[in-house]
């Protein structure tokens, strides 16, 4: 056997592989949940934004 | 709703989002439990002809799309399901059969990534792609058949036949489908 491409005839045998590579780039449910993220933090400092002016102006 | 009723609702959309993250982020194989490994021939040249030619894959390019980028080699290990994988480079599997112009099917893989394998996505039969050796030779393909397969479809490995060329990178929104693209070999220049 040889993992090197090297040719010794015309059938080898190999170790089976189970499974493709896995190459993924980003996928669409990191984006979301990236841009889920940054929205919700950003919603959740505005309402504190706002509850602090509020106290503040009474 | 009051503030608190949507905090919440955020709080537990940001939980399921950030799930999903986690998953996407290490995804699993599918029925990789009901797939053996087991033993499989590869196909390999038949040195024995007088116009044999193969060549070590430098880089692949398909100018229709600017694409151009560098391969390296791929190794796949049995005991984590594992392939060589970099972020910005192809990688030949070396236990296909290096580009030649007699039989075999050469697989080459990468990323969905810009600078990888991204641009191919969309790629239409008939475009037509090269792949540089470090020998110096030009392998000559044009692309034959555009498919989507499960993770778990290696039946590629299995092909007996006239040279042929095999691209992988994934597809899907999830990214949970590997897509290949099958070229036909037209010709090697030097």
């Amino acid at each position: 056997m040889d993992y090197q491409g090297n040719v010794l005839g015309t059938v080898t045998t190999a170790t089976g592989i189970a499974i493709l590579p896995n190459t993924g780039g980003m996928p669409l449910l990191t984006i979301v949940g990236i841009a889920s993220v940054v929205t919700g933090v950003t919603l959740i400092l505005v309402q504190v934004g706002v509850t602090i002016h509020k106290r503040k102006n009474g | 709703m009051s503030l608190v009723k949507i905090m919440v609702v955020i709080a537990v959309f940001n939980i399921l989002a950030i799930t999903g993250v986690i998953y996407a982020i290490k995804p699993k194989p599918r029925a990789a439990d009901a797939f053996s490994v087991q033993q499989v021939e590869i196909q390999k040249p038949d040195t024995k002809l007088p116009d044999y030619t193969e060549g070590s894959p430098e880089s692949l390019q398909i100018p229709e799309i600017n694409l151009s980028t560098d391969i390296q080699d791929g190794v796949y290990k049995p005991e984590t399901q594992e392939w060589t994988l970099s972020s910005d480079s192809a990688h030949h599997a070396l236990i296909t059969p290096k580009p030649n112009n007699q039989s075999g099917n050469t697989f080459i893989y990468g990323h969905n990534k810009p600078e990888v394998f991204g641009p191919m996505v969309d790629l239409q039969v008939g475009t037509k792609a090269s792949i540089t050796t470090k020998e110096g030779s030009v392998f000559h393909y044009i692309l034959r058949s555009v498919k989507d397969v499960e993770p778990n479809d290696t039946s590629l490995f299995e092909y007996k036949g006239p040279a042929i060329l095999t691209v992988q990178t994934c597809s899907g929104a999830w990214f949970e489908q590997r897509r290949l693209f099958t070229f036909e070999l037209i010709e090697v220049t030097a």
